[in-house]
């Protein structure tokens, strides 16, 4: 689950169901946009909020993360095709990531799917995509509603997330499992999450209830709250590209050249082939060729820019898309999109600093999320080896 | 000429026979439930006639290939009053695709027409008429005889329209405009962005000659001829084909039934499995491509080739299924429900024509040819749904003649004989369940538009037979093609390929959607083995 790039320029952003708790708390009063709706960049100090995600446990408002409901019979069928997703073989409860791909095979979004009950899920996306959802539903017994602004949506996240979850009443069922319930009066539904590699629970409830439930848990546990600067580093750190910022979502794109392949923005490992069908698979196992990779690199510096270019030996082999200061790491890491020669040597990489400043020396940074990339490549060429 | 027509049209049975060498055809082959058949090469859905070219050309290349009719039924031939009898489907052939006919040698097969490169006859809003040659080369010299002022123009228009025409009749078919060098590429699509109105108000003074051009360009279109794009509505009526003869109309001998058993035979011939009542449920899709076909009756036939010759949402929203589709795909075959028809209308006439400037022209093609203004109003008209319980102004009326072309068709009523007149009306509101109501405006409209060709032949009208529910008009060109392209990707399901009504520019019989579905199917085929 990731935000969407921000737009700090759209004027009078919605409110979301936290948005009165949000802003007594956000003392930095530093906003953007996400969605349209208002999204605070730091409530305090950036450095702080992040510490204490990996330290302990923070509270984020995870309203302007687009959710739609998918009910019917044939609500599963629906899911698998829409996205890559494993839907139909979701238990109730069960969560899973997934793309959502064009016809062409090119990436649209990363989405995330939830089973609620037999006939209901829960599909979370960075981006709104009604059209697309409202062709897709035809011919099948199914409706798609989105609820985005008719629920608030609080993620708790940090090593101690379950324990500040559960000491509200908000825990989900395990490790893998939603739970929902009524808590003081309030249906709620708590899902265990990831965002980079922090593991959480996001809870979703009512739009009308969403200062009670901001406050029961404050006062249970009192997380610190996270601002989107803080989440961005953990974002990086995870190695989870960000739509519209690392890559341009494939329907919004003006010019074909533009589009991404999973492979390309390191994220084959949620459209795998031997998945049942789902669109833009028929595309996909035409094997484009790779032409250029999304990669996390690590520089020796405490600061770069979008757009920066990315030389290798011979010259250009690509540019940062974004960055941040990581304070783990003490430097700046940035996602980088390279050619797909300079990844595939990993050579030494230098980024080029702003204004034509000194050359910066870069190299490839692994990601939890690169790692997973990196096994389901091996399991792949294993399996074809085998078949061979 | 005339009696071998009647014999195709009075030996139904004999004619549906199969070869001596080939199996029984046409026996209801319901397998029992859940069983599964295999060693076929292809199957065809849908017994339309470019159903039965593609299994023709299938069968032709040495694949084993069924042919599944479902509900499709062909032409047929039958008395609408006594003594009368006239031939549903076509009345004319003007885009025969002629390589399909050479592919499938359709002539051996039985195709002939009674008659080739048909005159035809333009009667106006002011009483005039003109005749003109078959072949549309003369054309050139029939308008300079009805309007000296723009005869140069027109033979200089007549020249880029046909130039036109015979580049393009490639992507007609279902080719891409890339196929083109770029210079006469980019030409052409210059030429594709005219309105229709606009470059006969540009080019010609005669209002005649512009009625007659805007008649023909938006006959059965949906565009009227002030849209924009329409110019090239015409260029693709020239595109066509008839006979060996670009642009000219032909009968065939027994109507679109006669046209129909040529490729029957050719399908037999090519020793393809006729199944046509074995009802298909569904298309297999698995993984990325084709497996077979699931029956009605529960049984699989599998194949790794379907070609389907049925319209686009039955073989994709009901056999596929919006499962096995892309997204973008499926969005493609949305189209807005049509608002413009053709209505298809015999007349029983006692005795022929009345005497007249029509009463010669019995083997010819009569046309009418409305005003500009009574074009727009009769649009303007059909768009609003005939609200005023009829047309405000005449229609575009096409007559021909069948039973002055092959005998048989009428009875002979004392010393002149009588006649059947097949007609096609256009614009009329386009109605999914037309009521009485409808069809007496239709009958209304018919006879009032069959008056300005032929004064007073409503008193020799015997009976009226109207073919209800009116055919959609074709989509303008460009719509048409762009949904034609889409659709013969068959949203990339290996194995299938698609022939149906959406993947042909321009209406009549025509078969190159079958030809080049029926060859990229061999070239899979082959690709496979």
């Amino acid at each position: 689950m990731i935000f969407p790039a921000d737009n700090p320029c759209t004027e009078d952003p919605s409110p979301t169901a936290l948005f009165s708790a949000v802003a007594s708390a956000a003392r930095a009063n530093s906003w953007t946009s996400v969605n349209g709706l208002a999204t605070p960049r730091a409530y305090s100090n950036v450095a702080e909020e992040y510490e204490a995600a990996h330290a302990s446990a923070v509270m984020a408002d995870f309203g302007p993360i687009i959710r739609y409901t998918v009910r019917g019979s044939d609500a599963a069928a629906l899911l698998s095709r829409v996205t890559s997703a494993p839907a139909s073989g979701l238990i109730p409860g069960e969560s899973a990531r997934g793309l959502m791909l064009d016809a062409g095979g090119f990436v649209v979004d990363i989405v995330e799917a939830t089973r609620l009950a037999e006939e209901l899920f829960l599909l979370s996306t960075s981006l709104r995509h009604a059209r697309r959802m409202q062709l897709a539903a035809r011919g099948f017994e199914a409706t798609v509603e989105e609820i985005t602004q008719r629920v608030a949506a609080l993620a708790i996240l940090g090593p101690e997330a379950r324990d500040a979850a559960a000491a509200a009443g908000l825990d989900a069922a395990s490790e893998t499992l939603a739970r929902q319930k009524r808590v003081r009066g309030v249906e709620t539904c708590a899902r265990p999450v990831h965002f980079g590699a922090l593991p959480g629970v996001e809870v979703i409830f009512p739009y009308e209830e969403a200062l009670v439930l901001w406050e029961r848990l404050r006062r249970a546990r009192a997380p610190t709250p996270i601002g989107l600067d803080a989440l961005e580093i953990i974002r990086i750190e995870g190695g989870t590209p960000r739509p519209g910022l690392d890559f341009i979502n494939a329907d919004a794109v003006s010019h074909g050249d533009d589009k991404r392949s999973p492979d390309e923005i390191g994220l084959v490992h949620l459209a795998p082939l031997d998945r049942a069908w789902f669109n833009g698979r028929r595309a996909l196992a035409q094997a484009p060729r790779r032409r250029r990779m999304l990669a996390v690199v690590i520089l020796d510096a405490d600061e770069t820019s979008p757009g920066a270019p990315v030389h290798g030996r011979k010259g250009p082999v690509g540019r940062i898309t974004s960055w941040a200061w990581s304070p783990r790491l003490r430097r700046a890491a940035a996602f980088a999109e390279l050619s797909a020669e300079a990844f595939a040597r990993t050579e030494d990489l230098v980024v080029i600093g702003r204004g034509g400043g000194a050359p910066v020396a870069a190299r490839l940074f692994e990601t939890p999320e690169s790692r997973l990339a990196q096994a389901f490549r091996a399991s792949q060429r294993q399996a074809t080896e085998s078949a061979g | 000429m005339a009696h071998e027509a009647t014999d195709l049209l009075t030996e139904p049975k004999e004619a549906l026979a199969p070869s001596a060498s080939s199996e029984p055809v046409d026996q209801p082959r319901p397998s029992p439930r859940g069983r599964i058949e295999g060693g076929v090469d292809a199957l065809v859905l849908g017994a339309t006639f470019d159903g039965l070219a593609a299994a023709a050309l299938l069968g032709k290349a040495g694949l084993k290939t069924i042919l599944l009719g479902g509900e499709e039924a062909e032409p047929s031939i039958r008395e609408f009053a006594p003594g009368y009898r006239c031939v549903d489907g076509e009345h004319l052939v003007g885009a025969l695709d002629p390589e399909l006919v050479s592919a499938l040698d359709l002539y051996r097969h039985g195709l002939a027409y009674a008659a080739r490169r048909l005159d035809t006859v333009y009667f106006f809003s002011d009483g005039a008429a003109l005749l003109t040659d078959g072949d549309i080369y003369r054309l050139r010299e029939s308008v300079a005889a009805m309007s000296e002022a723009d005869a140069a123009a027109f033979a200089a228009f007549a020249e880029r329209a046909l130039d036109a025409a015979q580049i393009l009749r490639g992507v007609f078919e279902g080719g891409d405009m890339s196929d083109l060098p770029a210079a006469l590429a980019d030409g052409m699509r210059r030429a594709l962005h005219d309105s229709l109105e606009e470059v006969l108000d540009d080019t010609f003074t005669d209002e005649r000659l512009k009625a007659m051009l805007a008649a023909e360009g938006s006959f059965r279109s949906a565009a009227r001829p002030g849209d924009p794009f329409t110019f090239v509505s015409l260029v693709r009526r020239w595109a066509g084909e008839a006979a060996g003869l670009q642009g000219a109309f032909a009968y065939p001998e027994g109507g679109a039934l006669g046209v129909h058993k040529a490729a029957r035979r050719a399908a037999e011939a090519g020793r393809v499995d006729f199944r046509l009542a074995a009802a298909v449920k569904s298309v297999l899709v698995e993984w990325d491509g084709v497996a077979g076909v699931e029956t009605e009756d529960g049984g699989q036939i599998r194949a790794p080739i379907v070609v389907c010759a049925l319209d686009a949402r039955r073989a994709f929203s009901g056999l596929i299924g919006a499962n096995a589709l892309d997204i973008e795909f499926q969005a493609g075959l949305i189209a807005p429900a049509p608002q413009i028809a053709s209505v298809r209308v015999n007349f029983a006439l006692a005795g022929g024509l009345p005497e007249g400037r029509a009463k010669p022209h019995l083997a010819r093609r009569l046309f009418y040819a409305p005003s500009r203004l009574e074009l727009r109003r009769a649009y303007n008209a059909a768009r609003e749904g005939w609200r005023e319980g009829e047309p405000a102004a005449p229609l575009i009326m096409e007559v021909v003649f069948p039973s002055a072309l092959e005998a048989g068709l009428a009875p002979a009523n004392g010393p002149e004989q009588g006649h059947v007149a097949s007609a096609l009306l256009h614009p009329a509101p386009y109605r999914l369940e037309a009521d009485e109501s409808f069809a007496r405006a239709v009958e209304r409209a018919a006879r009032a538009t069959f008056e300005k060709i032929a004064p007073g032949v409503s008193a020799r009208i015997r009976a009226v037979d109207i073919r209800l529910p009116p055919e959609p008009a074709a989509p303008p060109v460009l719509a048409a093609w762009a949904r034609a392209r889409h659709v013969a990707a068959a949203s990339g399901v290996r194995g299938l390929f698609f022939c149906g009504p959406e993947a042909q520019v321009g209406p009549g019989i025509q078969g190159a959607a079958a030809r080049r579905a029926a060859q990229a199917a061999i070239r899979y085929h082959r690709g496979r083995g």
